[in-house]
């Protein structure tokens, strides 16, 4: 070593940060440095292979599903006021979302959507701003959403800007309106306008424009009701063409068509089902209780009646009204035995029986959720039943 | 179908685009335990072994892996964005590890690092058994390095977070996390052949 040769925290800061061209010279030239920078590297390959235990997959499984049982009843902490998603995070986080440009930005003017969007329960969905790349392309704000219910307002675009709803098989292109899409897995189930006009674009077919009062909707599976769903679509064997709605229920469509005043899933249920939801993510789980019981008076159909109740049920544990929501999970098996979060529920109640040492009333009701379709609830139920039998 | 002229990512893509973490968790912040299942299948191995390294070999690990998805549920309003989501994680990993698992760590000696077995090595019979001394040395030093310098050498050097990202998470300056690793490398190298500078 020699007065030149730099103190060990300059190695070793280089060693994780980078070596610049000063050092990268010295230590061409300086063994002893060379050697100390060749250490620090053997020391962090070696470390690299220090052994661990992986947790076997039965495990991880079990470990998911206690996760998802604790996460449906504890509270979560609401954001910092001034932590708005920094830069990098395409998404808006919280269910109102604003984007306030014209001159607060200053430098050069690029075009602004002023939008608002609500994303129900479960919605999952990415906001992203795409700027022009060429002189003369418009900008374009884009959401896309991959599963669930998302309702927007968009101000009158000038030229020079779109908004675009993009799933995985269809846009739904907006010119200043309001309006709600709704996706399942990617697939567009249903488009319905409030104000404005609003083109939809689906994969295989003829684009088609909705004004005010009209909507578009297309067979879905079987598989399962959507949790926060703001329209309830009856699922159907075979599609069949239907010149006007029935009153009671929406009828799915084969091909893409105009539906001229269709009858939703009545919008006051909707309203509520939003107050509620409001009202739970504020902390007021015993305003959102309440609220979410009145959505089940108030919900003309099966699949918002049925999030009302499970939801109604988080709600009623947060608030601590534990007898209470047994109560409800009791309702909601008896009210939608087939639903896909019954065997949820009957978890959650199982795991109540047994914790208090009820095996009797405990037993069917884990063998319920040991069957399942959630892996995760499934695991859960099975290592309860085992903890039941010994 | 139209296709908007500046659309980044190929058209033959068919498939929903995976959601970000970022994504996932503005999801959890709505309460979409859904986005919370994805965000563990995604980053529960990571996760494990960071604290597998963090707390040695242990039950408890387990348990740390889910009190911190947990936390991270309960407390995703309050991700700010300037660390990975991984680094994050990591980072209330640490932090619950100091608060809550420090003292069961006191209790087990340096000897539970013979627990550990080596990866399965393919040098020669003699250099094996060199290899397998070393690396029970360093997890045994490793254990017993104070929790803040052994959280930033786990972070930066074997899960190779970037040192601002690590520094974001664990809420502390990089002259800090700097100055932490170096003293964990000082004290951990000695354990290598050749002797110290």
């Amino acid at each position: 070593m020699n007065a030149d040769c730099p103190r060990f925290e300059a190695l070793s800061l280089a060693a994780s940060d980078g070596i610049g061209s000063e050092l990268d010279s010295h230590l061409r030239s300086c063994a002893p440095c060379a050697a100390t920078m060749r250490r620090i590297e053997r020391l962090a390959a070696a470390a690299r292979e220090l052994p661990w235990v992986d947790s076997s997959p039965e495990r991880v499984g079990a470990m998911e599903a206690s996760l998802l049982a604790q996460a449906a009843v504890v509270r979560q902490r609401p954001s910092r006021r001034w932590g708005v998603a920094a830069a990098g995070i395409a998404l808006a986080a919280a269910i109102a979302w604003f984007v306030i440009g014209m001159g607060l930005l200053g430098g050069a003017a690029k075009p602004r959507v002023l939008s608002e969007i609500a994303a129900a329960p479960g919605a999952r969905y990415e906001h992203v701003t795409l700027h022009p790349q060429h002189e003369g392309e418009p900008s374009a704000e884009i959401v896309r959403l991959s599963h669930g219910s998302v309702s927007l307002h968009v101000e009158h675009l000038t030229p020079g800007e779109r908004f675009i709803v993009a799933t995985a098989d269809a846009e739904v292109e907006v010119r200043g309106t309001r309006f709600e899409v709704l996706v399942d897995e990617g697939k567009l189930v249903r488009v319905a306008v409030t104000e404005g006009k609003v083109e939809v674009r689906v994969a295989g077919q003829e684009p088609l424009l909705l004004h005010p009062g009209e909507s578009w909707e297309r067979p879905v599976p079987e598989a399962a009701p959507l949790a926060g769903a703001v329209a309830a679509v009856a699922p159907v064997a075979a599609a069949e063409p239907v010149a006007a709605p029935s009153p009671a229920d929406l009828v799915p469509h084969e091909a893409p068509s105009r539906v001229r005043g269709s009858r939703r899933e009545a919008p006051e249920g909707e309203r509520a089902f939003a107050s509620a939801w409001s009202a739970l993510r504020g902390g007021d789980a015993a305003g959102a209780a309440a609220g979410f019981e009145r959505v089940a008076s108030l919900a003309g159909g099966e699949v918002l009646a049925e999030d009302a109740d499970y939801w109604r049920i988080v709600a009623l544990a947060r608030a601590g009204a534990s007898t209470e929501s047994e109560a409800a999970m009791e309702s909601f098996l008896r009210s939608h035995r087939d639903a896909d979060r019954s065997g949820e529920v009957a978890l959650m109640l199982g795991l109540r029986h047994l914790a208090r040492g009820d095996r009797d009333a405990a037993l069917p009701l884990l063998e319920q959720a040991s069957r399942d379709s959630v892996a995760a609830v499934r695991e859960r139920a099975v290592e309860a039943l085992g903890r039941l039998r010994q | 179908m139209s296709v908007l002229p500046f659309r980044r990512r190929a058209s033959e893509d068919r498939q929903p685009p995976e959601l970000s973490d970022e994504a996932l968790i503005a999801a959890c912040k709505v309460g979409d335990r859904g986005a919370l299942a994805a965000l563990f299948e995604r980053h529960q191995r990571a996760l494990h072994r960071f604290c597998s390294r963090l707390l040695g070999p242990s039950g408890e690990v387990e348990d740390l892996v889910q009190s911190t998805f947990l936390a991270a549920w309960t407390d995703a309003g309050r991700y700010r964005g300037q660390s990975s989501v991984r680094a994050w994680l990591y980072g209330i990993a640490s932090n619950l590890a100091r608060h809550g698992f420090r003292s069961e760590k006191r209790k087990r000696g340096a000897f539970e690092s013979l627990r550990w077995k080596p990866a399965a090595p393919v040098a020669p019979v003699d250099e094996q058994a060199s290899r397998r001394q070393l690396l029970d040395r360093l997890g045994a030093a490793l254990e017993e390095l104070p929790h803040d310098l052994r959280v930033v050498f786990v972070m930066c050097e074997i899960e190779e977070v970037p040192g601002a990202e690590a520094a974001e998470a664990l809420a502390i300056r990089p002259g800090t996390l700097w100055r932490r690793l170096h003293d964990a490398r000082k004290r951990l190298l000695p354990l290598l052949e050749g002797g110290e500078r």
